[in-house]
């Protein structure tokens, strides 16, 4: 939605400039922080809509900079990281992260993730009716159909796809999955959660090798409807 | 004098159980604490007797001089009391040196006694009878008038006593003189041995009786008296030990402290065998004294494998005593042996005292075992802590250029800032590939790195093969237009737990060196159970490898003679790499009639999907 207010937290000038001129070209307001400490008093100051925050800055780390943004602050962020840290990307999703995003990045896949977390964030009052490619789902009748045809569903399995469909365009990590499903302390049993999601995809997607709908964010969990 | 000497040297206090005053008490603690900060050992021994106790803690000590204190007043009871301490342990020093030293102006008077052939056994008979004669003689002039009877109960008196000192059979000697004199002398009639009442016949037996009964407590006591003594050396020897023990830092030390310590108390010879991951080695520990001849060295590996201890002799001069060293009742780590002069084989408590020095030892070694691997985990993780920081920020220093060359283009392309000609928009979209083929190179330099240092710790985990393979077709459709990628994924593939992200890198890599070096034929990827773990087969339908090229085509930076412009020729270093840090391999084959084949083996764990 134009007017939306983006603050970019990144010391490296070049990355600042072509995302705010790319934000910019969609009609979003931009505001340029250069260190950990400069982003949070302009989040204080500015209140955007959005952050966008790099993990590498001067003077501290950005998974501590996100720690005490959520102290207070209940807006997306999105954490622009390198590809060799999936341990980091888990542990930011987990500390409250909405996103992650891998350098290096092409515009369009940036102004994607960043509408899908504003979307999210404008908290449209939740609709009963889910549809996705070929995939429809009705939470309020308990409903789904592929194709227009319906499939039956396990109580799990409905679960997780539930769980999914609440939160389309979104990365839920392993844990998180774990714990809303089977409950805390289950966590570490990954191999539950690998059974249900092939299980899954065998039903909702056309092809279970190349998942369009429920695809996997290697090392770091799953993404539902990714656009 | 012992600092002089560079001998080792002890203060002891024996505690004879009587009370002493509060100065005596802070005396006593100001001369232990002198003794320690001039270097002593401090021992506290208990026994009744201060000088039995003393020579007690000599002998087992092996001490060499005994420095004692004279009494600065002498007491008119000393002067009768010839059991004074320092006396005695002149007496019974034996082999020992004694030195007295002057109490008030500490000037050394040094002499040197030989033990007295003299033993206290008859000074104490000696002592009885004198009694006797007194008590016999004194009852004679003054108690006669008395009667018989009163004499009588006085006689038995001293029996009481002799039986305090005498041993069994001389309390009975004396039991029955001063019965057949008390008869002789003041029973009626006098100067015969008739007894003519009932009551005198009983009170002669009595005699007897008391006799017995006094002497068998008092045999008892002393027993009771040498048992604690013996517990006390069993004590001293465990308690040097385990003080000993926390504060050493290796086995090395360890082991010849209990080497110094059978020394010392068994005379006797050590030798330690300690197991390594191979079993038990034959040569001995260092730390040993006595090396077992290769004959004794069957009983040193039964008793390892079995697990108790076992006895080997031959003459006089090689009795073994081998126990195991035993962690826990299944786990043996080594074997302690004692070559003995002395008892064979030696007594429960000996044995007892063996084993609880093997226990120790056994604590020792899985202390200093933790020890080792948790140092090394502490360095291993400190060092893979450092590398993957400084990996990181190459990395970020290095993508960081390639982020803002990408945005930027990616920016000027999508958002439509570009409007000139369409000559522009391709050289555009050339920058735009060279820098994804940039950081793709980028990413595998790195993780060829990472493979290399050996300092990767791979993140296993519990991942389903198609999930893994849908990933890399995700990533690799986007650059392949359109090729022909055909997978075979059975539904019956086991979970397996491995590294999703390293795999799949592996993965890419495998199917990015198919597709550019096949030309435009299809490729295929296969996965499916084996015998331990699962394999994945990449195949196309190219050329195929030259076979002199089939082995080198895994070495790093080694590109194949036939091999396009483009690519560092890391990628199946890679897969290599990430496949044998899961403990399988990558191997290269042609196919018939055209075509490459490379099979990547993952035996690693599996799960039935049905199963969880």
């Amino acid at each position: 939605m134009p007017g939306e207010t983006i603050l970019i937290i990144d010391d490296e000038e070049q990355i600042r400039r072509f995302l705010k001129i790319g934000l910019e070209s969609q009609g979003y307001l931009v505001h340029e922080a250069d260190s950990g400490g400069d982003g949070l008093t302009q989040c204080v100051m500015k209140r955007p809509d959005a952050v966008l925050l790099d993990l590498n800055l001067p003077d501290m780390d950005g998974a501590e900079v996100l720690k005490k943004l959520r102290e207070w602050y209940r807006s997306p962020v999105i954490v622009l990281t390198v590809r060799e840290s999936e341990r980091d990307k888990v542990e930011l999703l987990d500390c409250g992260a909405d996103d992650y995003i891998t350098k290096p990045f092409g515009m369009e896949e940036l102004l994607a993730r960043m509408r899908a977390v504003l979307r999210r964030a404008r908290h449209d009052p939740e609709e009963p009716q889910f549809d996705y490619r070929h995939l429809s789902v009705d939470l309020a009748k308990r409903t789904v159909t592929v194709n227009g045809l319906p499939v039956k569903f396990s109580p799990l399995e409905y679960d997780l796809l539930k769980l999914f469909v609440r939160n389309p365009g979104k990365v839920l990590t392993q844990k998180q999955i774990m714990r809303e499903i089977w409950g805390p302390g289950m966590e570490s049993e990954t191999s539950y959660l690998r059974v249900y999601v092939a299980a899954l995809r065998k039903k909702i997607e056309e092809d279970p090798s190349r998942p369009k709908i429920l695809v996997t964010e290697p090392g770091v969990g799953y993404r539902f409807a990714p656009d | 004098m012992a600092t002089n000497l560079g001998a080792h040297w002890i203060a002891l206090f024996v505690d004879t159980g009587k009370k002493i005053s509060v100065n005596e008490q802070a005396q006593l603690k100001n001369n232990l604490d002198l003794a320690v900060r001039l270097g002593a050992e401090v021992l506290v021994s208990s026994d009744t007797d201060v000088s039995r106790g003393l020579m007690r803690i000599a002998r087992q000590r092996n001490a060499w001089k005994l420095i004692i204190g004279k009494p600065g007043k002498g007491s008119w009871k000393d002067f009768f009391n010839s059991f004074s301490p320092v006396r005695r342990v002149i007496i019974e020093s034996g082999k020992i040196d004694v030195v007295v030293l002057r109490a008030e102006k500490g000037r050394e008077q040094t002499g040197e006694w030989r033990k007295k052939s003299r033993s206290s056994r008859w000074k104490e008979r000696l002592f009885a009878s004198v009694m006797l004669i007194t008590v016999i003689v004194v009852n004679f002039k003054f108690l006669y008038i008395a009667g018989p009877r009163s004499v009588a109960l006085i006689l038995l008196l001293s029996v009481v006593i002799a039986g305090l000192v005498l041993d069994r059979w001389s309390v009975l000697a004396y039991a029955f003189v001063s019965a057949l004199l008390w008869n002789f002398i003041f029973l009626e009639p006098r100067f015969t041995f008739n007894i003519r009442h009932i009551e005198d016949a009983i009170m002669f037996f009595m005699y007897f009786f008391i006799a017995i009964v006094t002497g068998s407590l008092t045999a008892r006591i002393r027993n009771q008296e040498r048992a604690s003594g013996l517990r006390e050396e069993q004590l001293a020897i465990l308690y040097s030990m385990t003080r000993e023990f926390a504060s050493f830092r290796n086995i090395d030390d360890a082991a010849r402290h209990l080497g110094s310590l059978v020394g010392r108390f068994f005379h006797a010879e050590s030798v330690f065998y300690i197991a390594t991951d191979d079993g038990l080695p034959r040569t001995p520990h260092p730390a040993s004294t006595a090396f077992p001849s290769s004959d004794d060295f069957s009983s040193v590996l039964e008793t390892f494998d079995n697990r108790k201890p076992s006895m080997r002799a031959h003459g006089e001069s090689g009795r073994w005593f081998f126990v195991p060293i035993l962690y826990s009742p299944e786990k043996t780590v080594g074997v302690f042996g004692i070559l003995s002069a002395g008892e064979y084989p030696p007594s429960i408590d000996k044995a007892t005292i063996i084993e609880a020095m093997a226990a120790q030892l056994a604590l020792f070694i899985e202390r200093d075992k933790a020890d080792q691997i948790a140092e090394k985990g502490r360095l291993m993780e400190a060092s893979e802590k450092l590398y993957r920081v400084i990996l990181n920020s190459i990395s970020h220093e290095l993508k960081t250029p390639l982020s803002a060359i990408k945005g930027s283009v990616s920016t000027l392309v999508e958002s439509g800032f570009y409007k000139g000609e369409s000559g522009g928009l391709s050289l555009l979209a050339g920058i735009r590939s060279s820098a994804d083929r940039l950081a793709g190179l980028v990413d595998n330099f790195l993780d060829m790195s990472r493979i290399e240092s050996g300092r990767l710790s791979i993140n296993t985990d519990w991942n389903d093969m198609e999930d893994i393979i849908g990933v890399v077709l995700e990533r690799i459709e986007k650059q392949s237009n359109g090729r022909q990628i055909d997978v075979m994924c059975p539904d019956d593939l086991p979970l397996v737990c491995l590294d999703f992200t390293l795999v799949a890198q592996a993965l890419y890599c495998l199917l990015h060196n198919a597709i550019v070096h096949s030309g435009h034929g299809p490729v295929c990827i296969t996965a499916a159970p084996a015998e331990k773990g699962v394999k994945v087969i990449v195949e196309d339908a190219g050329a195929g490898i030259k076979r002199e090229d089939i082995e080198r085509i895994f070495d790093k930076f080694y590109r194949g003679i036939s091999a396009k412009a483009g690519g560092l020729g890391l990628g199946l270093s890679i897969a290599r790499g990430v496949a044998e840090l899961h403990g399988g391999g990558v191997i290269a084959e042609n196919r018939e009639p055209s075509g490459a084949r490379f099979i990547m083996t993952l035996p690693v764990e599996t799960r039935l999907k049905s199963s969880t």
